[in-house]
């Protein structure tokens, strides 16, 4: 009774080896690159691939910028149609929800939702303030090399300076890891965005807020609040709803309220230059700015670890109290 | 018999060729150069393998019943066989894989000259006008590609062919030629006068044609 299955396997696995070894023969790697050298395309002497190569590279770079509805008004511009903006709402706002760890969602989604109504407000606010209009006229950029972070580390300890350059270590981020503003179409705007998103390490180190998901969010509650910049809304009213019950709670019960009123409250966080605040006292910075400082989040989940640490070794312990070895 | 004379006879020495103790190198040849090269040499052993027997198939209808294309015969058949074994000698030497397709290249090529020959020695003739036609464009192809993709650097800073690349370049030249002679001798044998002659000429380019399509590749 075997036999005939076993004529019928050898009857499936000739043919399919030998249509294998002829498919190799005609379209393998040898076969291809024979072909190519008969159509002259690998190595001719009197053709001078590199220019060949650079050449279609222009081409396409200038097909590409064909197809954009303007000239890039500034450096790294990449102007896109109303539904190309669409589109990049959409998708990025889907990524941030399920992977808000990956910076290059959130980045995408700020830009996306960073409407000129909303960018013209901000200059508004900017220009209504002495030290708003100075940013606006310097334009200065935030780096490492601005900063001078060695200098930072020997300010007194009771500088904003140094406060933030504790935030930075304790943290482990730098800077410098700010993501360069694409899709704004306005170059004034697109500073203004840059700005935005560059002094985002600085309302962490004042408010002392981690940047784990609570902490991110709360700080984004606060943006939202106080500037109004729409994906920081959105990230507010929707990011929590993602996370644990506990967390939510914390958030609900404790941040949120305290990031709103703190963010309806104190002074415009845009019109600070905060370059210049790096040796003030940082709690006369934080008076005048009018801000109020939170529980702090990492202490308060410390607690709760060892609450249930302890609430969970007790239960064991009753546990093998109770059941008989 | 006739086909005693397709034994491989021809058992070229490998001539050791005296070089200069410090003669440049050439750089290694790329993947692509190799497979291009190992493709030459079986496309045109197996190429003339077939006009090997074609001419067998000729000689063994024609040879007898006219005399007077004997000697013209045994001619073309004799450099042939050369050339066969010109390239027997470079595919053992290059360890080339031969054409899978090799018997049926055997058959179909004798049964093409002794099936034109068995219509007419003109229709034979029309057949080796065809042949040649298509192996000459297919030499001269091959030669360009030589000539222009084989640009390799030297280790004294020139560029150009190694020796091997000159040397497989002279023979295909030297080739190319002896077929071209074979066509004239063709139709100064009236390979014109043969019926019916596009059907024939033509027919036979088609299948070599695809011959040599095969045998580039399996």
């Amino acid at each position: 009774a075997t036999l005939p299955v076993k004529c019928q396997r050898r009857g499936l696995i000739l043919p399919a080896a030998a249509m294998y070894t002829l498919g190799s023969l005609i379209f393998g790697k040898e076969a291809r690159l024979a072909d190519a050298m008969e159509r002259g395309e690998l190595h001719n002497k009197n053709v001078d691939y590199a220019k060949e190569a650079e050449e279609r590279t222009e081409l396409r770079i200038r097909a590409l910028a064909n197809t954009r509805p303007m000239e890039p008004r500034y450096n790294g511009h990449v102007p896109l149609h109303r539904y190309e903006k669409l589109l990049l709402f959409a998708i990025s706002g889907w990524n941030s929800f399920f992977h808000p760890e990956d910076g290059y969602n959130i980045v995408q989604l700020g830009e996306a939702t960073a409407l000129p109504v909303f960018l013209e407000n901000l200059k508004q606010t900017m220009l209504s303030d002495s030290s708003g209009r100075r940013i606006l006229k310097e334009q200065p950029n935030i780096t490492t090399e601005i900063l001078h972070m060695d200098k930072l580390a020997k300010l007194p300890h009771n500088t904003f300076g140094y406060v933030y350059y504790q935030w930075l270590k304790r943290e482990n981020v730098s800077p410098d890891t700010r993501a360069p503003v694409k899709f704004i179409d306005d170059p004034m705007h697109a500073y203004i965005f840059k700005r935005y998103r560059q002094c985002h390490d600085f309302y962490h180190a004042i408010t002392n807020m981690p940047i784990i998901i609570e902490g991110e969010i709360t700080i984004k509650a606060l943006e939202g609040a106080n500037l109004g910049v729409p994906m920081a809304i959105l990230g507010g009213i929707l990011a929590p709803l993602r996370l644990k019950k506990v967390q939510r709670k914390r958030l609900y019960n404790i941040y949120l309220p305290w990031a709103v009123r703190t963010g309806l409250s104190c002074k415009p966080l845009i019109n600070v230059y905060w370059e210049e605040m790096l040796e003030k006292d940082v709690t006369a910075l934080r008076k005048e700015l009018k801000i109020t400082l939170p529980p702090d989040l990492r202490t308060m989940r410390k607690e709760r670890a060892a609450l249930r640490k302890e609430i969970d070794a007790k239960y064991n312990s009753q546990k093998r109290a109770t059941t008989p070895a | 018999s006739v086909l005693s004379s397709l034994k491989i006879t021809e058992h070229t020495s490998a001539k050791h060729t005296e070089k200069p103790e410090h003669a440049p190198k050439c750089q290694n040849l790329s993947d692509a150069q190799a497979a291009f090269l190992d493709r030459v040499i079986r496309v045109d052993q197996a190429g003339e393998l077939g006009a090997d027997y074609i001419y067998a198939g000729q000689y063994f209808v024609l040879a007898h019943r006219y005399p007077h294309l004997k000697p013209v015969l045994k001619h073309i058949w004799d450099q042939e066989i050369h050339h066969h074994n010109t390239f027997n000698n470079l595919q053992l030497k290059r360890r080339v894989r031969p054409s899978l397709l090799t018997p049926l290249w055997k058959a179909g090529a004798f049964a093409m000259g002794a099936g034109t020959a068995l219509i007419s020695p003109e229709a034979a003739m029309a057949c080796t006008e065809a042949v040649e036609t298509v192996i000459g464009g297919h030499y001269n192809g091959q030669l360009r590609n030589l000539a222009n993709q084989f640009n390799l650097e030297r280790t004294d800073g020139t560029k150009g062919p190694s020796e091997e690349i000159k040397s497989l370049t002279s023979t295909i030249q030297q080739f190319r030629d002896d077929e071209l002679e074979h066509l004239d001798t063709a139709i100064k044998h009236d390979s014109y006068m043969a019926v019916p002659y596009t059907v024939i000429t033509e027919g036979i380019k088609t299948i070599c044609r695809v011959a040599i399509w095969s045998a580039e590749r399996i």
